[in-house]
């Protein structure tokens, strides 16, 4: 690897965690105060420094030296991390991106770049810490150790490297045929129990006691090399109904008054325990808990222990220090490990694989059908087996090239949070089925429509404060990014609870602009159809937020050209709904083989319905439309859309089909069955042809074509549509014509 | 799991012997506080022919001892044997059950 791929990866780290800190960042704006989250973002900033410096890209060290000095006094509790220090911390992520966008293209920094920078830096200022208060930690230790109010013997801290574990059972666990006392023992197999404390404080009064329930809790002093996992492991029976807590070694003292207040029994107590086996001393303990009392009081925030037992002198920096740096190798640990469970793979070597593996599937075909031909009985059974693993791999293929959707929605919170700004309104994005997987490749394209219709949302959706109020909203307006499996698709929902789509205006704008004829009969749901039509921007005002050349039309584009499909529900006044529904992959799906002729065709088998005779089913007079259990369907035969020649007097056979709501018939000659199929695109020449999505090669080596179900669907229908207004047309002249 | 009582110069002498687990802790919590009366100032244990002992049973144990100190009477172990004394410091109650215990 030559130095150049290593910088590609600094790069793509880089990346990933100037998203975390942006992510970490807007959770902290929105009150989420945890030490961990604080660590998160001091890390990212650490580990861009680091790596910047061994590439000599100086520029990005020198500017990110000086935001992690900020965040790391904030992770010391010296500072505070508030709204105004968040509001200037956000723009210095925003920095870095830049002088990293600035490296990976090998140009320094322009002068407008670096006015950037120092406007920045100076108004992290107030933050940066004096040499003062540096060395001001040196005084308080003498006097801590001068003082003979609080001796801390030291020698107990490194006793810490213990578990802690607290266990409150279920009453009904020894009914249940549990002893507790057998989990105490296997515990003794994991390492060794130091010492186990039995709270026995929950007893009900004498006539409620029952001897077959269980009121006994535990606090237990585990010294161990098993992982989490493994104590965790020995609970695993009766954790449905307990309430346990590991407390890792060396963990800081804020966990224990954590694990102190969250349990029921007396703090008092407790805290006895855990001075037991502890750093802390009683009046330690005792101070700190008063101390976090007030101050939780006075300020509706919990401080971080460890610093209120600094402020109270009764332990030193120095021991605070050294759980504080434990502690920090441990998370650190902690991450590299995290780390080492992904590993980063060209994208390239990854669809290579997927070709093969697609190539592998082909292959398999071919031999399926000559095994079938010699219909040798052990070669029919090995070939079956193998089947079975081929599809395994498939499977564990296409698994490896699919993310998250959640990384993709979480761009959209800097996205919201900055245009909710600039326009002056409020507005709360909230996010649901994030862990939603699809196609890494289909992400990327998701992207920009997704943003537009955000964008549109913001808006153009989303009221002035002074009209939500007269509408009786809440101030915030709400936006909602959902995702969701649905029988082999995702469907993606950006939903909003502002205007909603005049369906009058779209009208009267489609009428304009000669889009719609003026007296053309449109359903409601067609009306809102039209917005995706090209050159109908229903907003009077274009501003800058959206309405910049890409309009709905693009966005439909988009997801068609993924085999998606785009629908909106929106009432007025109450808001509007997208819904995106797209296929996981476009690699490998999962196929019907049919025919007409001597042409094979392939239907994705996650849009067939059903299969069925076509002359078992009644025809609607005049029509080609089915009448399928009281629902009209609507057909096309392959035969005459792509005009093949096909003897006529087949047994035609009906596929029935549906894409999102709507459904169609596709007429064939005859049914294969089940097949796996490798979707390749169609050349360039045939990239404009309709209702055909790709091609893929049988085991036989022949070609066949993959039908773009949601295009014939479209057109059996439109066809229908059209057949009823002429012959409504017809109608009307007839009856004009017997009129005059 | 059998009970004997012998009261000897206001102290009376509980015998636990065989199991005390949870298959019995009910039949045994109800021979202890059978008859409220018999509860006298000073009950001394006797565990040394416990022959199984689970954590319903010394459940009971430290229910009884609560109760008792809870009306200030005395409850201790004065014999026991391997085997309660094994799990009685494992889980840390020897000393809830030593004679001059105020817990």
């Amino acid at each position: 690897m030559n130095l150049d791929d290593i910088l590609q990866t600094f790069f793509a780290e880089a990346d990933e965690l100037l998203n975390a800190m942006e992510s970490a960042l807007l959770r902290m704006e929105d009150g989420d105060a945890d030490l961990e989250t604080i660590n998160e973002i001091f890390r990212a900033a650490h580990t861009i420094k680091g790596s910047a410096g061994l590439f000599g890209l100086d520029e990005i060290v020198a500017f990110t030296h000086i935001v992690e000095n900020v965040l790391d006094r904030a992770r010391d509790g010296k500072i505070k991390v508030e709204s105004n220090l968040l509001s200037i911390l956000l723009p210095c992520r925003d920095h870095i991106n830049r002088l990293v966008a600035n490296a990976r293209e090998h140009k320094k920094g322009d002068a407008e770049c670096n006015l950037e920078g120092r406007t920045l830096l100076a108004q992290l200022n107030p933050w940066m810490g004096s040499d003062e208060d540096q060395n001001e930690t040196s005084p308080k230790i003498q006097k801590t150790t001068s003082d003979a109010l609080v001796q801390l013997d030291k020698s107990r801290i490194i006793d810490t490297d213990a578990w802690h574990i607290s266990v409150r059972f279920g009453q009904e666990l020894l009914r249940n045929g549990m002893d507790p006392l057998s989990i105490l023992r296997f515990l003794s197999t994991l390492g060794e129990v130091k010492h186990i404390t039995t709270i026995a404080d929950s007893f009900p009064a004498r006539g409620e006691f029952d001897p077959e329930s269980l009121y006994l809790g535990f606090e237990i002093t585990l010294v161990s090399d098993a992982s989490q996992q493994d104590i965790e492991d020995a609970f695993m029976f009766v954790a449905d109904d307990s309430d346990i807590t590991i407390i890792p070694p060396r963990s800081n003292i804020e966990s224990f008054i954590r694990l102190i207040e969250s349990l029921p029994e007396n703090s008092q107590r407790l805290g006895d325990i855990l001075v037991n086996s502890y750093a802390i001393t009683h009046q330690e303990l005792e101070t700190a808990l008063a101390a976090q009392k007030e101050q939780a009081k006075s300020q509706g925030a919990v401080a971080m222990l460890g610093n209120i037992l600094v402020d109270q002198e009764v332990i030193t920096d120095v021991i605070v220090d050294a759980a504080l740096e434990k502690q920090k190798k441990i998370v650190e640990r902690k991450t590299a490990a995290t780390e080492n469970l992904y590993i980063r793979v060209d994208a390239a070597r990854l669809d290579k694989l997927i070709n093969l593996i697609g190539e592998l599937v082909i292959n398999r075909q071919r031999v399926d059908l000559l095994a079938n031909k010699m219909g040798n009985p052990l070669l029919l059974e090995a070939i079956t087996s193998m089947g079975n693993f081929t599809e395994q791999i498939r499977d564990a293929a296409l698994t490896l090239r699919m993310v998250a959707i959640g990384e993709t929605f979480q761009k959209f919170k800097r996205v919201v949070r900055d245009t909710a700004k600039n326009l002056n309104k409020e507005i709360e994005l909230k996010i649901s089925g994030a862990e939603t997987e699809l196609d890494r490749s289909m992400v990327e394209k998701l992207n920009d429509p997704l943003m537009h219709i955000v964008r549109n949302a913001m808006d153009h959706g989303i009221e002035s404060l002074a009209l939500r109020r007269e509408r009786n909203k809440p101030d915030a307006g709400t936006i909602q990014l959902t995702a969701r499996h649905e029988a082999g698709n995702i469907v993606i929902g950006i939903s909003d609870d502002g205007g909603g789509l005049d369906v009058e205006r779209i009208r009267q704008k489609a009428i304009a602009n000669n889009v719609i004829d003026a007296n053309e009969a449109l359903s409601r749901h067609e009306l809102f159809q039209l917005i995706f039509h090209p050159g109908l921007s229903t907003a009077e005002q274009v501003t800058n937020i959206s309405g910049r050349g890409v309009g709905m039309d693009v966005v439909k584009r988009n997801i068609e050209s993924l085999q998606g499909a785009i629908e909106i529900e929106s009432e007025l006044g109450v808001g509007t709904r997208f819904s995106i529904r797209l296929p996981l992959t476009l690699a490998i799906i999962d196929g019907f083989h049919v025919s007409t002729g001597d042409i094979d065709f392939i239907v994705p088998q996650n849009t067939i319905l059903e299969c069925v005779d076509l002359n078992s089913l009644a025809h609607v007079q005049g029509q080609s439309c089915v009448n399928l259990r009281g629902e009209q369907v609507p057909y096309i035969r392959l035969r005459d859309i792509f005009a093949l020649k096909t003897e006529v007097d087949v047994r035609e056979k009906i596929v029935v089909v549906q894409f999102g709501e709507k459904r169609a018939g596709i007429v064939v000659d005859s049914l294969h069955g089940e097949i796996q199929t490798v979707v390749k695109p169609m050349g360039p020449i045939f990239q404009a042809l309709k209702g055909i999505g790709g091609s893929s090669l049988l085991g036989t080596g022949a070609v066949s074509l993959i039908l773009d179900v949601q295009q014939l669907i479209g057109f059996a229908i439109n066809r229908e549509h059209v057949r009823n207004n002429l012959h409504s047309q017809k109608v009307q002249e007839f009856n004009n014509e017997s009129a005059s | 799991m059998e009970l004997k009582r012998k009261t000897v110069k206001g102290v009376t002498t509980l015998s636990l012997s065989g199991e005390l687990t949870i298959y019995n802790v009910a039949q045994c919590y109800a021979l202890l506080f059978e008859n409220d009366e018999k509860i006298l100032d000073h009950v001394a244990l006797d565990l040394s022919a416990v022959s199984e002992l689970d954590t319903a049973g010394v459940q009971l144990l430290l229910f009884t001892k609560k109760t008792f100190s809870d009306v200030h009477k005395t409850f201790f172990v004065t014999k026991s044997n391997e085997l309660v004394d094994r799990i009685f410091a494992m889980l840390s109650v020897a000393f809830i059950f030593a004679k001059d215990s105020k817990v």
